[in-house]
């Protein structure tokens, strides 16, 4: 039974540094 | 016990052994398969007797949040965790927007150095920056917050130096006499940064400038010029030459489908450059452009985030949305982009550079209560792809809170297209994509904007690294 543990399971608040999704110039929004 | 709904699984080739990730927990392991059927043994229904080795097994996966007690404490736990997202105090962050001039004239965004827009688009005063830095600072005693960081961007940032200045300098001060961690952020199109200008933001906690580069020398020229059509490319990695080592530099880029091709130049013509090694990130993002005559309805929403259109630039009116944790019925043009972001992805570890992993795609700020993008004039929105849509604002740095920025305000309160995502794998590090490409195409924030098969290429990915690590310890 192997099991490797390449990253320990710690649940913590992690939000992204910066927009993931979005081009880095704003978006012209509808108007 | 039960299988978590956030476990994903990758089969490594050749050696029978299983990658295994919980997107909660983030937890990362290899296992053999024995263990991985150990799993589905658990899922089925009946009952099981365990051997002591099968007993010890299950332990460990529980103790990495692989095993939950039920599918109730999967979905308890992701409403904790997004309400602690929602209501954390540690930080304030505001993305402060000097200007929305833009001294470049890239034909895929509307703001920029066309026609007569920077002459009708807001920038702002000195007065506006000190009332800015005035809510800040109430802001952050009201907050007790242990870290502020400020994002300056646009339109291009570096066009209102004063205020950018005034804000770090000013903001810096306060920061130390609370003792408050500080991080400046500088989102630019590069043509304005200078040795002077990080010199002067260094002292003030710079953490890091982000620039674009939109694919090699000619189609960057292309895509992103001065209003005379001249390229900036050649001026760009100059001033990235001129300040690297001085500070973080990080490389943004906008491709689409006839872009995405001339990326690997791009990661080369970098790979040689002697500031290499002193990029913190590369990472290279979807725009999706309009193809034939524009419609009106097109026109108005020219600049499309990661949302296809089709040929006769009709959009799809979120046909990829409406695959919210299924991964199926995604829109080909939609899969195409997921498959080049994989790509690219792939492309830029290659040669060595930092990179985002493809599947921490969230959540973002505008989950945050704490988050402000402030726009020139002192309204406060949630997100930068919302800034100038005054029907968007969900405040004011003077107070005001008339009718539809209260409204806006519990819109973006209650934003949790997550929601409708099922039992996605993928909820805790998506939150339901992006809210702002949402909105431009369905005109639904609360819908989810669902690209489950970039997220599961990048666990693929994160996979193969795995395999190729263990690879590297049994050499």
């Amino acid at each position: 039974m192997k099991i490797q543990v390449l990253k320990k399971g710690n649940v913590k608040v992690k939000v992204m540094e910066s927009c993931p999704w979005l081009i880095e110039c704003p978006p012209e929004p509808r108007r | 016990m039960q299988p978590s709904m956030f476990n994903v699984r990758v089969p490594l080739d050749g050696s029978g052994d299983v990658f295994l990730m919980n997107t909660f927990t983030d937890a990362q392991i290899v296992v053999s398969a024995e263990v991985a059927d150990l799993l589905d043994r658990l899922a089925a229904p009946g009952p099981n007797t365990w051997t002591s080795d099968e007993r010890e097994a299950l332990s460990t996966l529980a103790e990495h949040g692989f095993l939950v007690d039920s599918r109730e404490t999967d979905y308890r736990n992701l409403r904790g965790f997004f309400h602690e997202i929602r209501e954390s105090r540690d930080e304030l962050r505001m993305t402060v927007l000097t200007t929305l001039q833009c001294n470049f004239a890239c034909d895929y965004c509307i703001q920029g150095d066309h026609g007569d827009y920077n002459r009708h688009a807001a920038k702002m005063s000195l007065d506006t920056a000190a009332a800015v830095a005035d809510w800040a600072e109430r802001r952050l005693d009201e907050l007790g917050a242990e870290t502020y960081v400020l994002t300056f961007f646009g339109g291009e940032p570096l066009i209102n130096l004063p205020v950018v200045y005034y804000l770090a300098e000013r903001m810096w001060r306060f920061c130390e006499s609370r003792g408050i961690r500080m991080l400046v952020n500088v989102i630019t199109n590069g043509l304005l940064l200078t040795p002077d200008v990080v010199d002067r933001l260094a002292p003030c906690g710079l953490n890091g400038v982000k620039i674009t580069l939109d694919g090699d020398r000619e189609t960057h020229d292309r895509m992103r010029p001065l209003r005379g059509g001249q390229g900036t490319f050649d001026r760009i990695v100059h001033n990235i030459r001129q300040v690297a080592g001085r500070c973080r530099i990080a490389i943004g880029g906008n491709f689409d489908v006839d872009t995405a091709d001339s990326y690997p130049a791009l990661l080369d013509f970098l790979r040689e450059q002697e500031f290499a090694g002193s990029l913190s990130k590369v990472a290279f993002k979807p725009v999706i452009r309009e193809r034939g005559p524009a419609t009106p309805a097109a026109t108005a929403s020219k600049f499309i985030p990661l949302t296809a259109v089709t040929a006769d630039s009709k959009p799809l009116n979120g046909a990829c949305m409406t695959s919210a944790g299924t991964g199926v019925g995604a829109c080909d043009s939609c899969h195409v982009v997921d498959e080049q972001m994989s790509w690219l992805r792939e492309e830029t570890t290659r040669r060595g550079f930092p990179t985002t992993d493809g599947v921490h795609m969230g959540p973002c700020e505008i989950h945050r209560r704490h988050a402000h993008t402030v726009g020139p004039d002192g309204s406060l929105y949630a997100c930068p792809g919302f800034a100038g849509d005054a029907a968007q604002s969900t405040g004011h740095i003077d107070g005001r809170r008339d009718g539809p920025r209260r409204r806006a305000a519990r819109r973006f309160d209650r934003l949790a297209a997550w929601r409708s995502c099922g039992d996605c794998a993928f909820i805790p590090v998506c939150a339901g994509g992006c809210t702002v490409a949402a909105h431009s195409e369905l005109g639904d924030m609360d819908a989810p904007n669902c690209h489950k098969a970039a997220l599961e290429a990048g666990v693929v990915s994160l996979a193969r690294e795995a395999a190729a690590r263990q690879l590297e310890l049994v050499g």
